[in-house]
């Protein structure tokens, strides 16, 4: 790996706290999990800064971190070893709420985080994030008819659920 | 719910969800990681190297099969040429005569050989004699060496320089590729030795060639070679030097037909040779397959100290002999390279005036030559000084 001056630069100084907390989110809603969305957030903003001199200049920072941000993500799910359990002493309030329906709009996403990674991360992207589907599909290097499928099935997923806990609420 | 419904819950969950976010690494925390990742990692790279070392030294080559220069493998060795095992050279106590012309290293192959490989060295100290079916005529092979590949057994061959001294052209140098033939003995086992050859001729050497697949055997054998050349080219009729040792076969018939007009057919032999009165021309006939009559029949004279020799290509491969004709049923006659000869010991005279014939072709002498035809009216003459094709 090439040697970097690590020094923080201004800029970088300036991007920083908008920058982490934009990716945290994403992250968070990627994962679920607070120490694997601060491990994602960590490795993308070490990419950024790395490639600050190169990136600094382009018009979007931002969506550069984003694209890291999905790469690692892929990177991390589709890694075996990395489908391990994780030691916590919270109570499993997914379980919860999954069981009791979402009557409210964090129960919904409980039902997200049982999507698979791929779908959870569109609906990330084009509700949280605003994307269109041509740029969710530049960000996650899959077409955008993937991209819609993958929105289909996952909106149809949470559909199946929420009639049901809608009438029984 | 319809689709904008759950949109909206969706967008609203998300953004509720988003908000219990940990703030994340620091700065600080981001830029030693930084540190971490541009830093080079020393024990990847000692890691690395070791491996590319070991595997350098147990194979010899790289990841890629190039071979490093100066590094002998070991243990798992990629040798592309395995060590043969030297020769094991005997003497034999039953001498061979070499003939006139034979291949000097068909002369070398009596030999007891136990492996794949042989070297035998001819020196000036340990000369091979050669006799001559010309009285008067000797060679030596006075210094080379002959190298055999036993891979494929009865076979050798290497280049080989002639230089042959006459009274007329002292040093006439000649050179072809020996070998090419089978070996008499070719089987690894016993061989016998050639007689006239010393001890330094049974020299063994280590191949430096590719093993297991086609060793190169070269030979280079420097025959010096005191010939007689009669002064008159044309000798009296029915009375050549040579004809005196007639023996074979055809010789009576030939010689019954001197000077008479009626050819005489040798169509029933599966070869026939014979030799110009002057002994300068000699003519051999052949089929290309001795056990079918019926098959083409070829014939080739070949002129010894020919003023002539074979131009197109300039220099018959391997330095082979230019100064042959050939020609075969129905075709036209050509100009052909040899590395052989039909000269030899004992060969019937065809008479001046007298007529040969051989399936559908024909040969006559002449003291202009000696000319043959095939059946459609093809053929040659041949003569030291020149040939014809008509």
């Amino acid at each position: 790996m090439r040697g970097v001056a690590v020094s923080a630069s201004t800029d970088f100084e300036a991007w920083f706290p908008m920058g982490r907390a934009r990716l945290m989110r994403v992250a968070y809603l990627l994962t679920s999990d607070q120490s694997r969305a601060e491990d994602l957030a960590q490795a993308t903003l070490v990419k950024v800064y790395l490639s600050w001199d190169r990136i600094s200049s382009s018009d979007n920072v931002n969506a550069y971190a984003r694209k890291v941000l999905l790469n690692e993500f892929n990177s991390d799910w589709r890694r075996p070893v990395t489908r391990r359990e994780v030691l916590t002493d919270q109570p499993l309030a997914s379980l919860t709420l999954v069981a009791d329906g979402p009557n409210d709009p964090s129960d919904l996403f409980a039902l997200v985080k049982q999507l698979p990674p791929q779908q959870r991360a569109v609906l990330v992207l084009r509700y949280y994030e605003g994307l269109t589907e041509a740029e969710i599909a530049a960000v996650l290097g899959i077409s955008s008819g993937t991209v819609k499928a993958h929105a289909n099935r996952a909106l149809g997923a949470l559909r199946a659920q929420l009639p049901q806990t809608q009438e029984e609420a | 719910m319809d689709s904008n419904q759950l949109e909206e819950l969706l967008r609203a969950a998300l953004e509720a969800h988003a908000e219990d976010a940990p703030e994340g690494p620091t700065l600080q925390a981001v830029l030693a990681e930084a540190r971490k990742a541009s830093r080079p990692r020393p024990r990847i790279l000692l890691l690395l190297t070791a491996a590319a070392l070991v595997g350098i030294a147990l194979t010899g080559t790289l990841i890629t099969g190039i071979p490093v220069v100066g590094v002998k493998p070991f243990l798992l060795g990629t040798r592309t040429t395995p060590a043969p095992a030297l020769a094991t050279v005997r003497p034999s106590a039953s001498p061979v005569q070499p003939t006139w012309w034979q291949d000097p290293c068909t002369l070398l192959t009596n030999r007891e050989v136990v492996s794949t490989l042989q070297a035998d060295r001819i020196t000036a100290r340990t000369p091979i004699a050669m006799t001559s079916p010309v009285p008067g005529n000797a060679g030596i092979a006075a210094a080379g060496h002959c190298l055999w590949d036993l891979a494929v057994p009865g076979y050798s061959r290497g280049q080989v320089t002639l230089i042959v001294q006459t009274m007329t052209n002292p040093t006439t140098a000649h050179s072809w590729m020996s070998g090419e033939r089978a070996r008499t003995a070719g089987t690894v086992g016993e061989y016998s030795p050639v007689a006239a050859i010393g001890d330094e001729a049974m020299q063994q050497s280590r191949p430096s060639g590719q093993g297991g697949l086609t060793f190169r055997v070269g030979a280079t054998i420097v025959i010096i070679v005191a010939e007689y050349d009669p002064a008159d080219p044309a000798p009296s009729v029915g009375q050549p030097e040579a004809s005196r040792t007639l023996a074979s076969l055809v010789a009576p018939r030939l010689s019954q037909t001197t000077a008479s007009l009626a050819p005489t057919d040798l169509s029933a032999e599966t070869s026939a040779r014979m030799i110009s009165p002057s002994g300068n021309i000699a003519c051999g006939f052949g089929r290309a397959d001795i056990a079918n009559p019926a098959t083409a029949v070829w014939v080739s004279c070949q002129a010894r100290n020919a003023d002539w020799h074979m131009t197109d290509p300039p220099l018959c491969a391997h330095g082979a002999l230019g100064d042959e004709a050939d020609l075969a049923t129905g075709g036209s006659p050509s100009l052909g390279c040899h590395t052989d000869t039909i000269f030899g010991a004992d060969l019937p005279v065809l008479a001046y005036g007298a007529s040969v014939r051989y399936s559908d072709l024909s040969c006559t002498a002449a003291n202009t030559g000696i000319t043959c035809r095939n059946g459609v009216g093809h053929g040659f003459t041949v003569s030291v000084q020149t040939y014809a094709f008509f």
